[in-house]
């Protein structure tokens, strides 16, 4: 297995979050497949640590430790929390309970499995986005009147996943948050201009063939949370 | 004849969108029967990887029932009355063993189950696909035999491949992610199989897998209408 197979020249990532033409050209989708997966594992690297480390201190499975965390925080500002069934104490006493029942395995083996289980969700997360977004926006490009295949459009989308970097750096403080929402606009604008390359679309439709399908996934969210949300009203007023 | 060497070749070019593996799977002496046991193949290992992540899962929590008791004893104290907290708890009784069932949290014996029912259910989503498919395939002047509409849709199953992942506990693999990389595989072997061009081609995976979405939908809601109508006890 040779690894120029499976990864873009670091030069053709440079030039990719520079927004040069040549950047998105000569890449395969196996190529495209190896960044993406790779860059997620580096992002998700950092939030790794952190969350080893936060789970191995309280000795059981990161989502657990969470909600100890969480128990810690309301109880420093317990009027924040509305719940309609119990009173804040009595959540902050549950989490509590929940994060202190004993598992069957060592503390510090659960912390490293929940921890390392989070840090493959990366990747795999970023994949989703590759593969599911970019299907959406073929859709948009079809419609929109490109003529483009699937494997050379997934190649030069896939660029979108280095300047996704940054949001690796997210655990840090405020400059994490910042750095962040960098890479996500960098992300996007590296997008679309991956895209207007690989479907000769002019600038505008290019830009609407990728905004599009924001716009549908916001429609289906709200649709789906008006949904629950009336599945509630419904259950609590008894019909 | 049986290929199994090659499965690993062919999932990796399906996955990537490749016209070879499905060539190879079209001309194929017997394309259905190579579909067959890769659909299988592909279902033990699955499930394997599912059961292994169960049983860490399950070691690396908290026994259910003790989590499910104190979030019971919890709700008892808390400020609903008598009624309601009765429903409450109700409701969370019944759906308990579905969420792990769903989560594969302390459900290690459905998921011993699932070693047989993975690989049939996949065996059977592949079926009802290839067949349906095909009929679409040919209305759309499709050329392919239901044969080799089987073999190269069997690849379509190669992104299930993702949950093997899920060997690790806490790692979720998007449903959504498999099943939008399956109708683009489907795309590709509906273009190969059917020679068909890229639209109608697009068309009738979409269009495949919608109808088979409404129909579980339809079949999912006659059900829980059933099951309303039977108070619970179907």
């Amino acid at each position: 297995m040779n690894i120029r197979h499976w990864l873009p020249t670091p030069q053709k990532m440079s030039d990719a979050v520079q927004l040069r033409a040549s950047g998105f050209t000569e890449t395969t989708m196996r190529q495209s497949l190896g960044m993406v997966f790779l860059l997620g594992l580096l992002a998700g690297f950092l939030p790794f640590l952190v969350n080893l480390q936060q789970a191995a201190s309280a000795g059981t499975a990161l989502p657990l430790a969470r909600l100890g965390a969480q128990a810690s925080l309301l109880q420093q500002t317990p009027l924040d929390y509305v719940f309609p069934l119990f009173s804040p104490a009595q959540i902050v006493e549950l989490f509590q309970l929940i994060a202190g029942l004993p598992q069957p395995l060592p503390g510090w083996l659960v912390a490293f499995f929940s921890a390392l289980g989070e840090w493959i969700n990366w990747p795999l997360r970023w994949l989703a986005l590759w593969i599911v977004y970019g299907a959406l926006v073929m859709v948009c490009n079809s419609v929109l009147g490109a003529n483009c295949r699937l494997q050379p459009f997934f190649a030069a989308t896939g660029f979108a996943s280095t300047p996704l970097l940054l949001v690796g750096l997210s655990p840090i403080p405020c400059f994490g948050r910042v750095c962040g929402l960098v890479g996500v606009i960098w992300a996007l604008v590296v997008y679309i201009r991956a895209n207007e390359e690989v479907t000769n679309l002019p600038r505008l439709r290019s830009l609407a063939a990728v905004l599009l399908p924001l716009l549908f996934i916001l429609i289906v969210t709200l649709s789906a949370i008006a949904l629950v949300l009336l599945s509630v009203y419904l259950f609590a007023t008894g019909f | 004849m049986l290929q199994p060497q090659n499965y690993p070749r062919f999932i990796g070019k399906a996955l990537l969108l490749e016209p070879d593996p499905f060539v190879e799977m079209v001309d194929d002496d017997n394309p259905w029967i190579e579909g067959l046991f890769l659909c299988a193949c592909i279902g033990v290992l699955v499930a394997v990887a599912q059961l292994i992540g169960s049983l860490l899962l399950t070691a690396s929590l908290p026994p259910s029932d003790a989590l499910l008791n104190t979030v019971l004893q919890t709700l008892r104290q808390g400020t609903s009355s008598g009624e309601t907290l009765f429903e409450i708890e109700r409701t969370l009784r019944n759906g308990w063993p579905l969420l792990l069932a769903y989560s594969g949290y302390d459900s290690v014996g459905f998921r011993l189950l699932s070693l047989a029912t993975t690989p049939l259910g996949l065996i059977g989503h592949w079926l009802l696909f290839g067949f349906v498919s095909h009929l679409l395939a040919r209305a759309a002047g499709g050329q392919g035999t239901l044969a080799q509409t089987l073999g190269a849709l069997a690849l379509s199953n190669a992104s299930r491949l993702l949950y093997l992942f899920t060997m690790i506990p806490f790692v979720s693999v998007a449903a959504v992610l498999i099943h939008v990389w399956s109708i683009l595989i489907a795309f590709r072997g509906l273009e190969v199989a059917h020679e068909l061009p890229p639209r109608p081609a697009a068309l009738v995976a979409v269009g495949t897998y919608l109808l088979l979405l409404l129909v579980s939908a339809a079949v999912a809601v006659a059900y829980g209408a059933l099951l309303l109508i039977a108070g619970g006890s179907l």
